[in-house]
């Protein structure tokens, strides 16, 4: 009889469900996909709804409904900061347990309520062994050692953990308020960007910097050789704070914060002016910092646990360059990094969790697919644009849409790509993508300006050709597990610099996808039928969706991106749509 | 469309009396906010419904207010970048994920399949009659800049245009016999009268609430804070358990 597991995550941002049957994730997707609301935290309704019903599953079938942190836990961290930090945590303490007394706090009564679920079947991880779980499980592992980091779990924000027949346990942490992090995070809002959506950003702005302000930055936090790093808490204000990250403190160390949306770039995309050289300078000592301190926490980790392989999960584990610093001189000869180390991604490692610790003892299964969400046949695509009135052309062979496809990407076409199931986690991956020829820099800028309204200064991400990648760029061996989900940055090896113009940031690395034919058969004819057509194995590969959205689930939000883009064409299943239709 | 929350944010913009502030970048904000709210319900529309010709009106308007969305965060931007503004006061992607929830009374199930279909084409002709209404007082208030009206003016007249698409479709089924529209049309002004009662009582609670924890805060933090000390820490481990 087969066995199910359903796991949640949410009420801190981005909710996602992932379904678990007999060990094998066959449904996982974000909330935020089907609300349209980008990093949506509330309660994943929709996106369980649709678990269940694209499996022809009733809530009766689910044998365990897993939770992926201790909501308690939490709230008593939360409890303890507001006594700690008193008088200053007032204001604090009481958005706090509005949120927590309205909502969070009765996390099993609502899953019961809402679900009608028996209460006793409810399980609850904890949310850095979540983390843990959703990359070690993924993988199949042996023997591994895991390194979790973010910004806070319940009060956890870095652990360390062994993966050992399939059992994991934890070695090492560091607790609340010091976090990697939340000084990421900081400095994010410093810099005039979204926490938990500008850090990227402050990643990309880095590279137009230099090491100025290291000695500066060093007051805020530093390497410490026994505690693996120090953080002067005088500079934060989010231990006690919801809406102040920093305190003045660090703007007299600094100066003023970067004021959002103003310009960072000129035309010619050279920083604009003196206060953009700052702020720059100020992002490049915050990542040089943070990929010290990640090294430092890595050195550390084979100190107490030495093993070939790390699994890395937890939202810092998105900074791809950093997961290139940090690594490449490290005593590990795998790096694993999935395509969910961020919250999302809790729903999958608590569900792999009750499968491997409650259900069954010892049978972990190699779960790598990351397109796990909805898809939609032909007819129900060909009946949408009817339904639309929306001209179109069907192709009757898949031979001939990539054809068509690499064409018009040869013609300096920007396209949208809307084909099979939609992706679980950050990126697009060759389900919902926009793609152009990488070799065409006002194309990449025209991507930038005209269609996503990013800052000029974001790079774009390739999708390569796994058999063809050390043509282009340094490729490590160690990362061999983790390219293929964009994990990590490769930089040009300068054989081939003319053919990359549109994906290189300026310090020429790029965040690159690997794709093998056995990844996804589809895409990887289209860049391999766009070879053919240019000798260039790769593509411009950036999420199909526009500024402050999620990315795209279905034919409609998919047809409403394209005509609201400056996009050229999109193949959405066997059909084209164009866009004077 | 308007969401019923909309109606604080014009009372409030309303009230204001410079022309050029930080205030008034972060009203444009919440307006495009609320407009994305509202393209996010028709585009929703646009999926769930049944009438396929309608399919095709209902994503027209999903694009028109991502556009109104897009304009105020453009002209928000363009305020910024014109003032000497140097306050770095940054939402995370949670915090604005609530924020268009709360604007526009974004449930856990999209608001077409709360309503019937001629509900929901009521309920979209009455609130971008509202909004049509609060724009046009809007463009012609002499507190904002000349760019701020015109954007104030287009958006209203827009939003005019939906009031029209809607009352033809209602006209359409009322010529094709369809009984119980003006019983409809009633049903979604209790329905908004009901939901805008709702939220300004909210508030009210809300205040109270904020009174409450504050002088919990005062009272039962000091006191924890000088006779206990830090001590949850858990040894055993129970996966039922929420802590």
């Amino acid at each position: 009889m087969n066995k199910y597991v359903l796991g949640i995550s949410c009420y801190f941002h981005d909710s996602s469900v992932s379904l678990v049957k007999n060990g094998k994730i066959i449904s996982a997707v974000q909330e935020e996909r089907f609300t349209g609301i980008k990093g949506d935290s509330s309660f994943p309704s929709r996106s369980i709804e649709w678990c269940l019903n694209s499996n022809n599953l009733k809530i009766s079938d689910i044998n365990y409904i897993v939770f992926y942190e201790k909501p308690l836990k939490k709230f008593l961290r939360i409890l303890n900061s507001s006594i700690e930090y008193f008088p200053k945590s007032r204001s604090f303490f009481v958005s706090q347990m509005k949120r927590w007394l309205s909502e969070k706090i009765w996390t099993k009564t609502n899953i019961v309520k809402k679900l009608k679920f028996s209460s006793d079947k409810i399980l609850f991880c904890q949310h850095h062994l979540s983390h843990a779980s959703s990359i070690y499980y993924t993988n199949n592992l042996s023997h591994s050692c895991i390194m979790v980091n973010d910004g806070i779990g319940e009060d956890q924000s870095f652990s360390i953990w062994s993966g050992e027949k399939n059992k994991i346990k934890l070695l090492d942490e560091i607790l609340f308020p010091k976090s990697l992090g939340l000084f990421y995070s900081t400095m994010t809002s410093f810099l005039g960007h979204q926490i938990n959506e500008g850090e990227n950003k402050v990643m990309s702005m880095s590279a137009y910097g230099n090491n100025s302000l290291d000695n500066k930055l060093n007051k805020v936090i530093s390497i410490s050789d026994k505690n693996i790093f120090h953080q002067n808490m005088d500079y934060f204000e989010y231990q006690f704070s919801l809406y102040n990250n920093f305190s003045n403190k660090l703007t007299n160390l600094l100066g003023d914060p970067r004021t959002p949306n103003t310009e960072f770039l000129n035309k010619d995309l050279v920083l604009l002016s003196d206060k953009s050289k700052k702020y720059a300078n100020i992002a490049y000592s915050t990542q040089k910092i943070t990929e010290d301190i990640i090294e430092r926490q890595s050195n550390h980790a084979y100190e107490i646990f030495p093993s070939d392989n790390m699994c890395l999960s937890g939202g810092v584990h998105l900074n791809c360059k950093a997961n290139n610093e940090s690594f490449k001189n490290s005593k590990f000869k795998n790096i694993y990094i999935n395509f969910c180390p961020s919250d999302s991604g809790g729903s999958i490692g608590a569900s792999l969790w009750a499968w491997n610790n409650v259900i069954e003892k010892n049978e972990n299964i190699l779960n790598q697919d990351v397109y796990l969400g909805p898809s939609f046949d032909n007819d129900f695509i060909e009946e949408t644009l009817k339904d639309l009135k929306i001209n179109y052309t069907k192709f009757n062979t898949y031979k001939e849409l990539l054809s068509d496809a690499s064409n018009y990407l040869l013609k300096n076409k920007i396209i949208c790509w809307f084909q099979g199931k939609l992706e679980f986690g950050k990126r697009a991956l060759g389900n919902r993508s926009i793609l152009a020829r990488p070799d065409n820099k006002k194309l990449s800028q025209k991507i930038n300006n005209e269609i996503k309204n990013r800052e000029s200064f974001q790079p774009f991400a390739s999708s390569v050709l796994y058999e063809k990648a050390e043509e282009y760029f340094d490729i490590d061996s160690k990362f061999k597990n983790s390219y293929k989900y964009m994990s990590v940055v490769a930089y040009d090896n300068k054989k081939n610099t003319n053919k990359l113009s549109g994906v290189l940031h300026v310090d020429n690395s790029c965040r690159i996808q690997l794709v093998e034919e056995t990844d996804n058969t589809l895409y990887y004819n289209l860049i391999k039928n766009f070879f053919h057509l240019s000798n260039i194995p790769l593509l411009l590969n950036t999420s199909l969706n526009l500024k402050g959205e999620p990315i795209v689930d279905n034919p409609i939000k998919a047809i409403s991106t394209f005509l609201r883009s400056n996009c050229d064409l999109m193949y959405i299943g066997n059909f084209k749509i164009y866009k004077n239709d | 469309m308007t969401s019923f929350n909309f109606k604080s944010i014009f009372k409030t913009i309303n009230k204001k009396n410079n022309s050029l502030n930080n205030q008034e970048s972060d009203f444009l904000n919440n307006f495009g906010l609320a407009e994305f709210g509202s393209a996010l319900d028709m585009l929703a529309a646009a999926e769930l419904t049944t009438t396929n010709k309608l399919k095709k009106g209902y994503l027209n308007h999903a694009i028109d207010e991502f556009r109104h969305a897009q304009l105020f965060f453009k002209h928000a931007k363009n305020l910024i970048n014109n003032s000497n503004n140097n306050s770095a006061n940054v939402s995370g992607v949670a915090e604005i994920g609530e924020r268009i929830r709360y604007l526009n009374f974004i449930g856990e199930k999209p608001i077409y399949s709360e309503l019937n279909e001629l509900d929901f084409i009521n309920f979209v002709m009455i609130s971008e009659a509202a909004a049509e209404k609060y724009f046009t007082k809007l463009s012609n208030n002499k507190n904002f800049n000349s760019e701020t009206r015109a954007l104030f003016s287009l958006i209203a007249k827009e939003e005019g245009h939906h009031v029209l698409y809607a009352k033809k479709e209602l006209e359409k089924r009322r010529k094709s016999g369809v009984k119980g529209i003006y019983k409809s049309y009633l049903y979604i002004k209790w329905f908004r009268f009901k939901t805008d009662l709702l939220s300004n009582t909210r508030k009210i609670w809300t205040k109270i609430g904020d009174l409450i924890l504050a002088l919990i805060f005062f009272i039962f933090i000091p006191i924890n804070k000088i006779f206990f000390k830090k001590n949850y820490k858990f040894n055993t481990y129970d996966p039922r358990s929420m802590i």
